[in-house]
């Protein structure tokens, strides 16, 4: 079967304009994409003092947590956080309310020596994933993620009849780039098929959730928030009572929640109305292995298990969002899943950007519009603009001084600046693919540069595999150095293609 | 591959009119499904959220601007109404 000429070409514009619009930002959200599963694996790596092992069993760790808890209570009455160690952090980690954002800090489980949070590293490349951090970011992943699933559907639809054959046909030293870049672009469409409309419906959902709630609310339930909330699986919090209580008991309730699921494990403990007699614990788990993971036990003041969630979702709505939130965050994979999830994620980025690239070649050949133009260069510094604001970031951990005052927000700055930096070098160069390839050389050799410093400012051997979490990253950090230099050098290659090709053209 | 002429009026109904349509749309028929909560959202979330991803397309397969519009207004109108009666 086989689309009409008319709906082919209409559906074929529709594909090209909303992918070379949202081109940019969905290249962030899949470039980003690949560290975002790592936010948790990279503590060690961000934080040194996390490379040592836990240092206390859990039974010491929750005194030291009720200890916490019960000063906290004493103190103020509001939210409040804190999480057992765990191999990648193995200090507690204590969560309170800063502004409108929250504020950490670590607490040594023995000692109980105390440091304010230090680096944000993984956890900002997690936010950047979806543009937490930037005004309105959210609900832009969240429009982004819809675009995704028009270019998704289309780009299905346009390979009606032929798909088989734009899965296998990859023409890489054909003499026009145009073909290189339309074969590139269709074979990671076709296996990434799957995979964009998981990663579109579910980015959708977690982006829009937000700013949709209050109008599914009135038209779905009839107004009720609680029948809302209800149904997705996250009921709401009672109000404090104004009647000042200590802590809840926080080794009991984490008693509850193994009792109740027993293959969970369950790390944090987030406490609504800490310090006031309506104080509710909220026990989130994982059960390791499954594609829906996550569970929950909420727990009174008083040690009554007053709602639980089990992993896989109790109704019709919240079983299948829980299954696609599972693959989205690849929350049932081992590091090795992971992995694999990342290399996904790096290459659905290059099949947006081949996308760019074909639309940009398809017009260099004709005659380029301002917009084309634009479109080069803004390719050119955001995507590769975005690779040495990673270098930058992982550097500025490195580098910056671990007593720092405000260390956490220079290390975004560097981020932000060097992105920045980089798309003005792009529109500011005299070639856009130029500027490309030395952002790209430079964020490369920077990246590879990372695990080197890091070894030679803590004295030990890099690439060491009797530290698993630290090899991991060296080798993650190594092969998407290789990733970006080899890009670098395939549009050189390019370009030195493309003088000869047009020197004879030019020449006649 | 024929050039395709779209016209301001098929654009503008298709990145400014289509989606906001589909939205209301999809709102007030999945509202209105004789389900519990939970399957109305799913529904919403499953078949709606596509739904509005993939409107702008059938704006643009429309004939001309003036009927991408009045589609537009069309299913805007009839989702409007099923909302307030529903």
């Amino acid at each position: 079967m086989k689309l009409g000429p008319r709906s082919y070409a209409i559906l074929w514009d529709a594909h090209a304009w909303a992918g070379a619009v949202a081109s940019v930002l969905l290249f962030v959200v899949f470039f980003l994409g690949a560290f975002a599963l790592f936010a948790e694996e990279l503590s060690p790596w961000q934080e040194r003092t996390f490379r040592a092992p836990i240092a206390a069993d859990d039974a010491m760790a929750l005194a030291v947590a009720q200890r916490l808890a019960d000063a906290e209570a004493a103190e103020r009455q509001g939210w409040f956080g804190i999480s057992l160690p765990t191999d990648e952090e193995p200090w507690l980690r204590v969560w309170r309310p800063s502004g409108s954002s929250l504020a950490y800090s670590f607490v040594h489980p023995v000692s109980g020596e105390r440091f304010d949070q230090r680096s944000d590293l993984g956890d900002f490349l997690n936010q950047m994933h979806f543009f937490g951090p930037l005004p309105h970011g959210q609900t832009i992943a969240g429009f982004a993620s819809l675009v995704l699933v028009l270019l998704a559907v289309t780009g299905f639809l346009l390979q009606l009849g032929s798909v088989l054959r734009e899965l296998i046909r990859f023409r890489p030293f054909a003499k026009q780039r145009r073909v290189f870049w339309s074969d590139a672009h269709k074979v990671v469409g076709v296996i990434s098929l799957p995979f964009f409309l998981v990663f579109g419906l579910s980015g959708a959902v977690l982006g829009l959730e937000e700013s949709l709630d209050p109008a599914v609310t009135a038209a779905l339930f009839d107004g009720d928030a609680a029948a809302m909330a209800e149904v997705s699986e996250w009921p709401r919090l009672p109000e404090p009572s104004g009647v000042p209580a200590p802590a809840p008991d926080l080794r009991a309730a984490y008693e509850s929640a193994t009792a109740r699921y027993p293959d969970a494990v369950h790390r944090w403990f987030f406490i609504a109305n800490l310090g006031d007699e309506n104080a509710i614990v909220d026990l989130p788990g994982e059960e390791p292995g499954k594609i829906a993971p996550f569970t929950n036990v909420r727990i009174d003041r008083r040690g009554e298990v007053i709602w639980t969630r089990d992993a896989g979702g109790g109704n019709l709505y919240a079983g299948p969002v829980a299954a696609l939130y599972g693959l989205h965050f690849a929350s049932w994979a081992s590091l090795w899943g992971k992995a694999i999830w990342a290399l996904l994620s790096l290459l659905g980025a290059f099949g947006i950007l081949a996308g760019n690239l074909l639309w940009i070649e398809r017009r260099r050949v004709k005659a380029p519009t301002r917009f084309d133009r634009f479109l080069a260069r803004f390719t050119a510094g955001g995507c590769a603009g975005l690779a040495i604001a990673v270098a930058a970031i992982f550097a500025a951990n490195q580098l910056l001084p671990s007593d720092m005052q405000g260390r956490v927000g220079a290390e975004k700055a560097a981020f932000l600046l060097a992105w920045a930096g980089g798309i003005a070098y792009a529109f500011a160069a005299r070639d856009a693919a130029v500027a490309a390839k030395r952002l790209l050389l430079g964020a490369g050799y920077c990246v590879l540069a990372v695990p080197f410093l890091d070894a030679a400012l803590t004295a030990r051997v890099p690439f060491d595999p009797r530290t698993p979490w630290l090899f991991a990253t060296e080798a993650g950090l190594a092969i998407f150095a290789c990733l970006l230099l080899s890009s670098a050098a395939a549009i050189r290659r390019m370009g030195a293609r493309r003088q000869k090709v047009s020197a004879p053209v030019t020449a006649a | 591959m024929a050039v395709h002429v779209h016209g301001p009026g098929r654009i503008t109904a298709a990145i400014l009119g289509a989606p906001a349509a589909a939205l209301v749309a999809t709102l007030a028929i999945c509202g209105a499904l004789p389900f519990p909560g939970d399957a109305k959202l799913l529904a919403f979330t499953f078949a709606g959220l596509p739904a509005v991803a993939l409107a702008p397309c059938a704006a643009l397969l429309a004939r001309s601007g003036t009927r991408a519009w009045i589609g537009v207004m069309s299913v805007f109108t009839a989702g409007a109404a099923l909302l307030v009666v529903g």
